[in-house]
């Protein structure tokens, strides 16, 4: 692998963040409605009160002294005052991400672990009835909304048994004694909102992952390699499976990627204080900051994971090197 | 590869919960928890804690100054701190800072008398530099939420240690309005530079109030204990915990499992929550109402029909919506009808109009009332207009989220009447910004307003001239009412007082620049099992969520 090629995917990949920058700043200013107007149903506003109000948001400032001041939050990653929570952007951001890491990190490797295996599996027994099963389950599942999934999940185990908590990360006002009884607690309300979104998640991983490697058994060097006399299991670990994944670690990669993004659906149903709701939640209210910081992270996570593939793929696959 | 790099992200993961219970292990102030326990006498092995589960919006913040959000005030600021003077279960002005008060004869100077031996909830002694720092803060700074209720006193004085004279130019009517939170001069005088004060998170509360604040997390929940000191008596609850959901029925549930003692139900939840064992439900008239509004602005320069101007019109269409079925339909039942600007619960001020002027659904009549201005169908196609062929034709932009069903009841009611809406579905954000940045180009719309308890001036000041490009929505301008508005507020007698806000309440509703639709009637549903001794307020019909239940509540026996 040339040091021109990793140069030119870096040149490339700058001109991409800058667009991607600006994009950023246009289209939330473009939008209609500001943030005093929202405002300003909620509290008795004078002049002089949306005065301070603008001052403090710095939306006094030119256009182009707002730009510019935003270039160099997003350099320094001091992303500002949010208006909503009138606290810096990042003390906002920081625990949200980290709860939305937790719940990500149980379930997304969970979910592609899944896909992946069933996908496998389903692959290697292609045509017969257990291939059909997985197959049909998985299709069927991934078209249930996740809400309406989680919802009888939580009736379920939640209300009628009573073995979960319904809601938020830790029961709420506690005083734990220890780090154990504290994680205790936290596991047992991660455990319907991480089944709820690994469901969610393995459904694609599993179809992709099937089609990609019937894809390869139609290849010539799979039928060498049975003809050599390997066993199915030995075509499949040696030959079939290395070049199914590439489709797969595409999506893993961008999906692990985001994980600090959170899954909106689920974190508003299990009360889960994540950015997913946050991100929402940010549009709704016009809160520049906080809209800014969260669209730049994740061009940011984008960005860097596309370049990651692209070098990866060049590794696992010498045909994509490109001089 | 594929085993290792999930191992991989599991320790990742491990790591990171271990990290996440190194920070939040403990509460931020375990000492304030451990002399609390110390200090209660009457001795339970198990601390009795009361949980209020919410949803919606999560506060924006803790400083009473910067604070933007109702539900700001009711978790944080409601509980922490107080004023000289609240308005007590039957709506009357009770002393809470303040023991007694007078004014004086012209009516421009207010003299309090504060409680003596009051206690901030760190030990400091309450003074009257409080007063007169909390007061002369939001003056000097123009903080963003107290100015239009500080700006009319002209002077603020410290008699002695328990004293203050507050002085106006002109008799001040509403000196309720003039009423704010009382905050501690030792810690918030430290930021005395403008940008300082509006910088400060005020993340520890410190206040005189009947809660003493013990943690918080971000969209989770917040914790106070009672203070043992409070000056009113320690409150009977040991604990209360406010608990935050995204997801109502989520909130339900969690009340059905017991995992929260109080909340707000929606109306389809009703049913599901009343035949629950152990719960009760307390149903009661809100003060918050829903308008349909109109264009109101008598400028060139409006984008707005101008056929919408014509007050008839509006009162026609007043005539021609049928409220009951919208109520039915549209809030599940869950709204009372409200014809004036000033809602009934807010008491004595508000106004109904007599049986001569009122109006209720009668299409006949709205269609009597229009031919009677010139609107007629004069070319058959459904669609009054007027002698020049201008069509009774108008858009109307709703927030999708809240009032489509509104909107779709009222286009057809009008269609009945001749008169034709077309509807354009958008957010709050944007229907904000077409009144306020287009020039008002639209014709109507529908907003809500939620008054405040025995003061009328907030509502009253929405239809003001002055407040055009500010709070008001209609843009409507009327130099009588303006005058009111002014004589109101020195009318220091209440009789006096009285007459005139119920005047202003006919003007507004002779010259339809709303059509006010309802009240909201807010449901509660609370573990009756578990506790007793939750009081409405106000009295008789209304919320069991205030400062009296919190002092009273208590597990039942």
């Amino acid at each position: 692998m040339s040091m021109k090629f990793i140069g030119k995917r870096l040149i490339y990949t700058l001109f991409m963040f800058i667009f991607v920058v600006t994009l950023n700043f246009v289209l939330f200013r473009m939008m209609p409605g500001d943030p005093l107007t929202i405002v300003s149903k909620e509290i008795a506003s004078t002049p002089e009160g949306r005065a301070t109000l603008e001052k403090m948001y710095g939306l006094d400032k030119p256009l182009i002294e707002q730009y510019f001041d935003y270039l160099k939050s997003m350099i320094t990653f001091d992303f500002g005052t949010s208006f909503n929570y009138k606290q810096p952007v990042t003390e906002v951001l920081f625990p949200k991400i980290k709860n939305s890491l937790i719940l990500g990190l149980a379930s997304v490797p969970l979910g592609i672990l899944i896909g992946i295996i069933g996908g496998i599996i389903a692959a290697a027994r292609r045509g017969k009835k257990l291939d059909m099963f997985i197959t049909t389950s998985s299709m069927v599942i991934y078209s249930i909304p996740s809400f309406w999934l989680a919802m009888i999940f939580l009736s379920y185990f939640g209300v009628k048994l009573g073995w979960v908590p319904l809601n938020g990360m830790v029961t709420a006002g506690v005083d734990f004694k220890n780090n154990i009884a504290y994680l205790k607690d936290l596991l047992l309300h991660l455990a319907m909102p991480m089944l709820s979104y690994s469901i969610t998640i393995y459904g694609s991983y599993l179809l992709i992952m099937r089609s990609s490697m019937i894809d390869v058994f139609t290849e010539d060097y799979v039928l060498t390699a049975r003809a050599k006399g390997l066993t199915e299991r030995q075509v499949i670990r040696r030959h079939v499976m290395k070049n199914a994944m590439l489709p797969v670690t595409t999506m893993a990669i961008t999906n692990i990627a985001l994980v600090f993004t959170g899954a909106f659906s689920i974190e508003v149903l299990f009360s889960w204080p994540g950015m997913g709701r946050l991100m929402v939640d940010s549009v709704t209210r016009r809160d520049y900051p906080v809209m800014q910081a969260t669209n730049y992270l994740i061009a940011v996570a984008v960005i860097i994971a596309n370049f990651i593939i692209d070098i990866l793929y060049s590794y696992m696959d010498p045909r994509v090197r490109i001089e | 590869m594929k085993p290792r790099l999930y191992l991989l992200l599991a320790l990742i993961l491990i790591i990171s919960m271990i990290f996440t219970a190194c920070g939040k292990g403990t509460p931020t102030d375990q000492t304030a928890l451990d002399e609390g326990n110390e200090n209660t006498s009457q001795q339970s092995d198990e601390p009795s804690v009361f949980r209020y589960g919410f949803t919606g919006w999560w506060p924006d913040s803790k400083n009473p100054y910067l604070s933007s959000y109702a539900v700001s005030t009711s978790t944080y600021t409601d509980n922490v701190y107080e004023k000289l003077m609240e308005l007590d279960e039957n709506l009357e002005l009770e002393g809470r800072l303040a023991e007694d008060w007078e004014v004086s004869e012209d009516g421009t100077t207010w003299t309090f008398y504060l409680r003596k031996g009051v206690k901030w909830h760190d030990g400091e002694d309450f003074t009257a530099d409080d007063v007169v720092y909390s007061y002369k803060v939001v003056q000097d700074f123009q903080l963003p939420r107290w100015y239009s209720s500080v700006k009319d006193f002209i002077e603020v004085n410290k008699i002695d240690d328990y004293t203050v004279e507050l002085k106006t130019e002109k008799p001040k009517a509403n000196i309720y309005d003039g009423m704010i939170d009382i905050v501690p001069e030792h810690i918030f005088g430290q930021y005395d530079t403008v940008e300082a004060a509006l910088a400060f998170t005020n993340d520890r509360p410190i206040g005189t109030g009947p809660f003493v604040f013990v943690e918080d997390a971000v969209d989770e929940f917040v914790r106070f204990k009672a203070n043992d000191n409070y000056w009113r008596g320690r409150p009977k609850i040991d604990e209360i915990i406010y608990v935050y959901f995204t997801n109502s029925d989520t909130m339900i549930q969690a009340l059905e499992k017991g995992e929260i003692d109080l909340c707000t139900v929606t109306s389809t939840q009703i049913p599901y929550v009343e035949q629950l064992s152990g719960i009760t439900i307390n149903k009661y008239d809100s003060i918050t109402f829903h308008e349909l509004g109109f264009n109101c602005w008598n400028d060139p320069r409006s984008q707005g029909n101008p056929l919408i101007l014509d007050h008839r019109i509006r009162n026609a269409i007043d005539y021609a919506i049928d409220y009951d079925t919208m109520i039915e339909y549209a809030l599940g039942g869950l709204g009372t009808r409200q014809m004036s600007l000033i809602p009934k619960m807010v008491g004595k001020w508000s106004w109904e109009p007599g049986p001569d002027i009122r109006r209720d659904y009668d299409p006949e009549k709205a269609k009597q009332v229009l031919e009677e201005a010139g609107y007629i169908d004069r070319d058959g196609d459904g669609i009054r207009e007027d002698e020049n062929g201008n069509k009774l034709d108008f858009r109307f932009t709703v927030i999708e989220e809240d009032y489509k069903d509104q909107a779709l009841i009222i286009q057809q009611n009008l269609k009945e009447v001749g008169i034709n809406v077309n509807i354009e579905y958008v957010d709050s954000g944007r229907q904000g910004d077409i009144i306020e940045n287009q020039n008002f180009n639209t014709d109507m719309y529908i907003w809500g307003w939620t008054a405040d308890y025995g003061e009328p001036s907030f509502i009253l000041s929405v239809m003001l001239t002055s407040e055009i490009g500010g709070r008001s929505d209609c843009w409507y301008s009327n130099p009588e009412y303006d005058e009111l508005y002014e004589l109101q507020k020195t009318a220091v007698d209440e009789e006096e007082r009285l007459k005139i806000v119920h005047k202003m309440q006919e003007i507004i509703y002779r010259d339809s620049p709303y059509n006010v639709m309802y009240t909201l009637t807010r449901v509660q549903a609370y573990n009756s099992n578990r506790w007793e001794n939750l009081k409405q307020w106000p009295e008789g019909n209304g919320g069991l969520w205030n400062y009296y239940t919190k002092l009273s509540v208590s597990p039942k026996q």
